[in-house]
């Protein structure tokens, strides 16, 4: 895969433009009272902090264009399958072999 | 006339064909096909997201009112462009009824034909048999080149993956969930995303219940279970697919029956019924075509619909 290509097309709006950090507010109404929860969320893998393109629904599920046909109920979850789809994309693979690549989506 | 892929050898043949000549007709970038880009537009429309920021996921194309007339278009272009390529004027996109298949066991919808060496062949990473294999030394082999990753569009080189059943999904849609979808009423509801109820759109996209259309690409697996999900050739059938559940429904309900209206407020960018459709910056065949674009004619298109009529009565 190390002579795979990034293409730099000007499209979408999440790359390169956003941190990698996301920032989450829920608001609701509860017994008459406005309710307000923020929050802002930075996943780190191996110490080096990632941009998953996931965002914090109304409801607290998770979703990524990464995994899009897919809402997640916690973005533990949704980190550890990024993780397992896209094995190349996390550092460099592990000592001792370069085995045969898979690809992603295997 | 769009026909049932599995009723029909020489639709099969010609989608296979089709989709073939795609892959070897160079883009404007001549690094990659045709087809690949299409896979590149499905792909920058997901990252595409509406507004901006959103905490709903919603994107140009998905989450979102528009999911269902954004895909009829992309289907409509891919369709006159294989016909173009295989110099057939009268060339209509198959579709696999996964609705039917649905109604199989659980072993019989992994084994179904569809599945088969003269169809879509089956599953491996990368995919092992049929007209999809990956063979490195074949220089006429389906090859993937687009990928969809954490940082960004990449162009890459190997087989197409697939793995059907393995993903934790192991049944479609049944027929239950089918019927209850066809029976609503609303095409959509606020807030205009992936938790919108009563919404048809809803429904069909897979959000709500069982799950319908984001079912079936989990079901197969692979390559389908990506934002580059085009990749694989059994997308467009499966859209094709869904889009008749909607012609079907659009017939019921009436053709123009969509929401959100112009009056929406300006964070529906892209959902509301005159709003362009998302294509690519220098899309060659740009038609500056909008949502509302999408609404005619739409069941005369397919070769049947009483397969949906049959499961849409109320019991
Ligand atoms: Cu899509």
């Amino acid at each position: 895969m190390t002579d795979d290509t990034h293409l730099g097309l000007p499209v979408g709006d999440h790359d390169m433009s956003h941190g990698t950090q996301v920032t989450s507010v829920r608001s609701f109404d509860h017994g008459g009272k406005a309710v307000e929860i923020a929050a802002t969320y930075e996943v780190k893998v191996n110490g080096v902090a990632r941009q998953l393109h996931f965002s914090v629904g109304q409801d607290g599920k998770v979703t990524s264009h990464l995994r899009p046909y897919v809402a997640y109920d916690s973005l533990v979850d949704m980190v550890k399958d990024i993780i397992d789809h896209y094995p190349d994309d996390f550092g460099p693979a592990p000592q001792g072999g370069h085995g045969d690549h898979h690809g992603h989506g295997g | 006339m769009r026909k049932d892929i599995m009723s029909d050898a020489t639709a099969r043949a010609d989608y296979i064909d089709g989709v073939k000549a795609l892959k070897a007709t160079p883009a404007d970038d001549p690094r990659y096909s045709r087809y690949d880009w299409y896979v590149l537009w499905h792909a920058a429309t997901m990252m595409t997201m509406t507004p901006p920021g959103n905490s709903a996921g919603r994107n140009a194309a998905h989450s979102g009112p528009a999911f269902l007339p954004w895909h009829r278009y992309y289907l409509k272009r891919f369709e006159a462009e294989i016909a173009q390529a295989l110099g057939k004027p009268d060339f209509a996109l198959p579709y696999w009824n996964w609705v039917a298949d649905g109604a199989l066991g659980e072993t019989d919808q992994g084994n179904a034909p569809i599945w088969g060496l003269d169809a879509m062949g089956g599953s491996g990473s990368p995919v092992a048999s049929g007209p999809f294999a990956y063979d490195p030394t074949d220089p006429d082999t389906w090859v993937v080149r687009i990928e969809l990753r954490p940082s960004g569009l990449f162009l890459v080189e190997r087989g197409l993956n697939r793995m059907i059943q393995q993903a934790g999904i192991r049944r479609l849609p049944n027929t239950g969930s089918v019927a209850r979808t066809l029976l609503r009423g609303d095409y959509d509801a606020a807030p205009w995303d992936r938790s919108s109820l009563p919404s048809f759109r809803n429904e069909l996209e897979g959000w709500r219940g069982e799950g319908m259309h984001n079912r079936v690409h989990g079901f197969v697996g692979g390559d389908m279970g990506f934002g580059h999900s085009p990749n694989d050739p059994i997308f467009f059938l499966h859209h094709c697919n869904v889009d008749r559940i909607w012609a079907f429904w659009q017939q019921r309900n009436g053709a123009a029956t969509y929401l959100p209206l112009d009056s929406a407020p300006a964070d529906l960018m892209r959902h509301r019924v005159s709003d362009p459709l998302y294509t690519l910056p220098g899309d060659p065949g740009a038609s500056g075509a909008v949502i509302s674009d999408m609404f005619a004619d739409p069941s005369a298109s397919y070769d049947s619909l009483s397969d949906l009529a049959d499961l849409a009565v109320v019991v």
